[in-house]
């Protein structure tokens, strides 16, 4: 574990992947948690990086339930999950299992409603 | 330090992404957080997922080694023209 990680969990975190588990699957699992999973540096409450508070910012203002997974903790499903959605930064936003985008796209849909419209549906 | 990633993200997305306007600024003053803006019309009809990822998909070497962040704005030619931004 990391020394400096002082960052304390917040509610609605994902604390940890099932490493009992391959690493599909434990991504697998990680999607399903909820229907909207946001992948970041840190999370809602303290979020490492200005993407990552940003997109992050974006959903709390929305009001609908979602689950983050701070994958500064968990170098495999950061390189893992990199690979499996082809997608290389972070944060990696997931509605129904499939990548939306990153926070420049997640912002540009926000503004211009698309984002509100597929959470609703 | 890191001067020349501006120079060769835009050379790289000029080569791949034709035929494109690119703009490529420093986010930071430090040359890895970069915005970038690309107009082409092999955007078009693309969802935004997807005219990103062809611009992820030349970048992903970068990426991985010195360029940290990137802040990307895809448009079609027309889009640049009527002046969104």
């Amino acid at each position: 574990m990391n020394p400096f990680n002082v960052i304390q969990p917040s509610a609605n975190e994902i604390k940890e992947a099932d490493k009992s588990k391959p690493l599909p699957e434990q991504i697998k699992a990680l999607l399903g948690a909820e229907n909207v999973v946001l992948f970041m540096k840190g999370n809602t409450e303290f979020p490492q990086c200005g993407f990552s508070a940003n997109t992050s910012g974006i959903l709390k203002q929305l009001n609908v339930p979602f689950k983050t997974f701070n994958i500064l903790n968990d170098p495999e499903i950061r390189q893992g999950l990199k690979e499996f959605s082809q997608w290389p930064t972070y944060p990696q936003l997931y509605v129904n299992g499939e990548l939306v985008g990153g926070n420049d796209i997640v912002t540009e849909m926000y503004k211009n409603g698309e984002l509100q419209a597929l959470l609703k549906s | 330090m890191n001067s020349d990633n501006l120079k060769m993200v835009q050379q790289l997305l000029e080569e791949k992404i034709a035929p494109s306007i690119v703009e490529v600024g420093d986010m930071t003053g430090t040359n890895d957080h970069l915005e970038i803006l690309v107009a082409s019309d092999v955007f078009k009809g693309k969802t935004l997922l997807q005219q990103h990822r062809l611009v992820m998909d030349v970048l992903r070497a970068s990426l991985d080694g010195p360029v940290h962040a990137v802040k990307l704005k895809t448009l079609t030619f027309e889009q640049y023209q009527r002046g969104e931004r």
